[in-house]
């Protein structure tokens, strides 16, 4: 009781009262209403999708035919379209679905902010389930800001299902609106509607309250109202994500899950849409009128069993959700600490999941994310007081963290204080920043500075080396006011790279008179990391009892982090910024050129030009850096496809190595996560093995995005006889449990092999969708050099012996009396050419040319050989020399 | 006894005597709490790991049960 009471009157002063909101409310106009029958739910699908342009004119020719529309003001349209039984049978439903309304939107060259560019969500068929833990997901999809490319993200939270009972199997959104905008859908009264909403906030912690405040009948109706919204840095950044809430009974207030990856909230920010909201009141367990009731029923029994017995023996999910894995990849070298130099680091108990569970996150509160998740894993912090920014004082509901938060937001940018985990966290999902990509991005900028690739004047003062917690945050603050470094930060890594490499530059010394004799403000000098070895995780810093007992508070940890990062070149933690320097005033003599003379101006020569996709500068002349330094930033940014890679170290997995680069978005690990199997367990030595593992696991969990599923409760827990099955990592007894639930729902019997043609038609067409959009081939799924294995002196010597051993045994070369610049030479040729022959296995084994393309024969053997998907792989085939001869083939070579 | 050896995970390990699952856990630092262990294929039940004496030439295998997130 002490808690309810406690954290609803902290939370009730997030937002104004009721009158207040219902003032706000009363603003709106209506810019255009839709009334649509309702339909029963029929094994999963309502069979009709609902379609949204709020805005803009732009060509539709390409789009199925709305089956009946209205037309409002400010171009609004609101109107439904059919879902085929093609669909159905090709696409499934949830990321299929959106792909398949995405492909026809959009142009071959549509930009993501191009107004034909299409947010599409879709739940899928098996979405909405309270049976069987899990079975709450969306599948979200867009042309991303950060990879040019229809980039798909999942979410859980209360708006799929409910979404899906208002009676639509998916949404699109296209368009750009005039002004901020809400979408109401009323699943219960059967409207929708397009408002304008002028007086409510942005940020998501205080807009989701406001709207479940909003569209609430009372306080009881909270709970059956979902609001998906971004946050202001979205604005500002490519990283921008979703969050999709849920009402929080017990805490009184509305919780967030994220669509985190891909810069989907950067495109819903940028159509001007500031949420939609969607009620559905009558939630039961049969509202997919489910064909076999019964095996749904008992699949969800079996699982909620092991979740009561085993999780506490296995993966303590219920205590701490994915962040228990902290202390167990830091065990096994695969924390990613310093921009993935290291997976490891003695630091890492201040960060384990144990100063999680009893510092900060609430615990024996239900925290699913959907109702029947016994799994329970939405772990919050409560009563968080902020320490930066726009809510500074503020005491909030947190979010997390996740696994992925501590690591991006904690070891990759050396950052082992758990507030400052924390305060990323929740300034990420508020202002609507990917944790993940924030990580990453804002290591590679720390990695660039602490090389001397550019300075503090270039930085504007901010402390880009490691550790500094509120450097971290106030790149986000910056990302909200549109001004500062961290408006360049925000832009992904394939963008910091390129501005970099345009304007961060030294100036050559004939040139160096012309800025005036201002000097060059490096860091004293480039820094190197001292090695940090391969940390034996000590098991009694993580004992609360133990770091209260040595004075370990917040603040003795943030003083302990001072001192140790200190020594290592890392940042004193006192303040964001070790310097004022002011901005640059126009010199005159240096000439300005167009962005087109770039490319061809000298490095080292000070010039002016602009940029439309980052108009911040700090005003300091620009100069470009010498190819020698361009192609350093390659070696480290870890980006794939331009998005940002999640936090696992995959350099001794040549699996993973492939997991990532060979992902249809992106480095995600949602396709595979094959570490333990190939580095640890040696389940899958030769290439071959790999090669099916990389097919079989991201078919695998690409069906879970076709049905509205989560990943977490298939091998999170796993049953007692697991360890006798022939293939452990498959967990297949809760594999069955899917089929079970499929056919339950469906009435279709499903099985492993129907399961990977059902996926593999999806996935194929993803691939060819992004062949479509320019990329696709061999030379975009190329890896960073870092993600291979060791770049620098410091990563090799601190596995030396590791290194030195492989070299001796595996490579065939003795590495006594060679340099450690020869042994990463040598250590990382050896690497490249065993991901070549990865990339070969796993090509063929996908039914892929050498060159990454779909085969022909393949797409006929999954009856996915579609006029429009032909035609996009015909002259790359040809090209190639692998358009099949025979007379059977002619009819696809119109 | 020198030049014994066993296969762990599929690749040589050297063997010494008294070797258990659990001090070869301990040996490589598996902490990890989701292991499954076999000794030429037979499943090693949790609770007698400590006691389960691997022999030179033996098949250990330590798979560790996770997926990723």
């Amino acid at each position: 009781m002490e808690f309810v009471e406690k954290v609803q009157n902290d939370y009730r002063h997030h937002i104004a009262g009721r009158d207040e909101i219902l003032a706000m409310k009363a603003k709106h106009k209506v810019l255009a209403s839709y009334s649509y029958e309702p339909t029963v739910i029929d094994k999963g699908y309502n069979s009709r999708s609902l379609y949204i342009s709020v805005g803009g004119s732009f060509d539709t020719s390409g789009q199925d035919p709305l089956t009946s529309q209205v037309r409002g003001d400010s171009g609004v349209v609101i109107g439904e379209k059919a879902v085929t039984e093609l669909m159905k049978e090709k696409f499934v439903g949830g990321k299929g679905f959106d792909l398949y309304h995405l492909w026809r939107a959009v142009g071959d060259s549509t930009k993501w902010n191009a107004p034909e560019n299409e947010i599409v969500i879709s739940p899928g068929p098996l979405c909405g389930i309270t049976q069987y833990p899990g079975s709450g997901k969306s599948l979200v999809v867009a042309i991303s800001p950060v990879t040019g490319l229809p980039f798909d993200s999942n979410v859980g939270g209360y708006f799929g299902p409910f979404f899906k009972f208002a009676g639509f199997d998916a949404l699109e959104l296209q368009g750009i609106a005039e002004e901020g905008i809400v979408i109401y859908i009323d699943g219960n009264n059967h409207t929708v509607s397009v408002e304008t909403a002028p007086d409510e906030a942005v940020d998501s912690h205080i807009l989701c309250e406001q709207l479940h405040e909003m569209y609430a009948e009372n306080d009881a109706d909270k709970e059956n109202i979902s609001v998906i919204a971004t946050g202001r840095a979205a604005e500002h950044s490519y990283v921008g994500c979703l969050n999709f809430s849920f009402w929080d009974k017990r805490r009184n207030c509305a919780r967030i899950k994220q669509a985190g990856r891909g810069g989907i909230g950067t495109v819903f920010r940028h159509k001007n849409i500031k949420a939609v909201v969607v009620r559905y009141k009558g939630v039961h367990g049969d509202l997919n009128n489910p064909s076999k009731k019964g095996l749904i029923n008992a699949a969800g029994v079996r699982l909620h069993t092991e979740m009561a017995t085993l999780d506490t023996k296995q993966n303590n999910m219920r205590k701490i959700g994915t962040a228990n894995i902290i202390e167990v990849m830091d065990a096994y070298d695969l924390l990613p600490t310093h921009n993935y130099r290291y997976g490891a680091h003695p630091e890492t108990p201040k960060i384990a999941s144990k100063v999680f569970i009893e510092k900060y996150v609430t615990q024996n509160v239900p925290d699913g994310c959907w109702f029947g998740c016994s799994m329970s894993c939405a772990k919050a912090a409560d009563n968080f007081e902020l320490r930066t920014g726009a809510y500074k004082g503020s005491k909030v509901c947190v979010d997390g963290p996740e696994y992925e938060n501590a690591g991006g937001l904690g070891s990759n940018v050396g950052c082992f204080d758990p507030h400052w985990i924390l305060e990323a966290n929740f300034y990420c999902d508020t202002y609507g920043v990917d944790t993940i990509s924030h990580g990453t991005m804002t290591a590679f900028a720390q990695e660039c500075y602490q090389r001397g690739l550019f300075n503090l004047d270039d930085t504007e003062g901010l402390d880009m080396r490691w550790g500094n917690g509120f450097t971290l945050n106030e790149l986000m603050h910056q990302m909200v006011a549109g001004d500062g470094f961290g408006v360049i930060v925000g832009k992904g890594v394939r963008q910091q790279k390129r501005i970099f490499a345009e304007r961060f530059g030294k100036p050559s010394p004939e040139f160096e008179s012309v800025l005036g004799g201002r000097a060059w403000q490096s860091v004293d000098e480039p820094v190197t990391d001292k090695p940090i070895p391969t940390a034996f995780f000590n098991k009694k810093l993580t004992d609360c009892e133990f770091l209260k007992s040595e004075g370990y508070d917040d603040e003795k940890i943030l003083g302990e982090i001072k001192g140790t990062m200190l020594e290592n070149g890392g940042a004193n933690n006192d303040s964001a910024f070790i310097a004022a320097p002011a901005r640059w005033e126009k010199i005159e003599g240096i000439p300005t050129i167009s962005r087109e003379e770039i490319a061809a101006w000298p490095s080292g020569k000070p010039y002016y030009s602009d940029d439309p996709d980052c108009a911040y500068t700090n005003g300091r002349p620009w100069v470009k850096m010498t190819p020698e330094q361009v192609a350093e930033m390659e070696d480290f940014g870890m980006e794939n496809k331009g998005l940002e890679y999640s936090e696992y170290l995959m350099k001794e997995s040549l699996a993973q190595q492939g997991g990532y680069a060979l992902c249809n978005k992106g480095p995600q690990h949602d396709e595979a996560w094959l570490i333990f199997m190939d580095m640890v367990n040696n389940q899958i030595p030769t290439f071959e093995d790999k090669a099916e593992a990389l097919h079989y696991f991201p078919m695998f969990r690409t069906w879970f995005g076709l049905l509205g599923l989560c990943k977490l409760p298939w091998n999170d827990v796993t049953p007692v006889n697991n360890k006798y099955e022939k293939e452990p990592a498959k967990i297949p007894e809760h594999v069955q449990n899917y089929f079970d639930i499929y056919e339950g729902v469906t009435g279709f019997k499903h099985n492993e092999a129907s399961m990977v043609v059902q996926s593999e038609r999806v996935y194929t067409f993803q691939r060819i969708f992004i062949l479509r959009m320019g990329s696709g081939q061999r030379i975009h799924d190329k890896p960073p050099r870092r993600s291979l294995g060791p770049i620098t002196v410091s990563e090799y010597e601190s596995r030396a012996e590791r290194y030195d051993k492989q070299m001796k045994e595996t490579i065939g070369i003795d590495p006594a009396g060679k340099s450690v610049e020869e042994k990463v030479s040598i250590t990382m040729d050896y690497r490249w050419d065993q991901f070549r022959q990865l990339v070969d296995a796993v090509y063929k084994r996908r039914g892929w040319t050498p060159n990454g393309i779909p085969k022909l024969e393949k797409l006929i053997e999954i009856e996915m050989a579609l006029p429009e998907l032909v035609e996009v792989i015909r002259p790359h085939l040809k090209a190639e020399g692998y358009w099949p001869t025979g007379s059977e083939y002619a009819k696809y070579d119109a | 006894m020198t030049g014994q050896t066993i296969m762990l995970n599929n690749r040589v390990y050297p063997y010494t005597e008294g070797l258990t699952i659990t001090s070869l856990l301990a040996e490589n630092r598996y902490g990890f709490s989701h292991i499954i262990a076999k000794i030429n294929g037979k499943v090693i039940e949790d609770e007698l790991w400590p006691d389960a004496k691997v022999s030179a030439g033996d098949n250990v295998e330590l798979i560790h049960v996770f997926g990723g997130g």
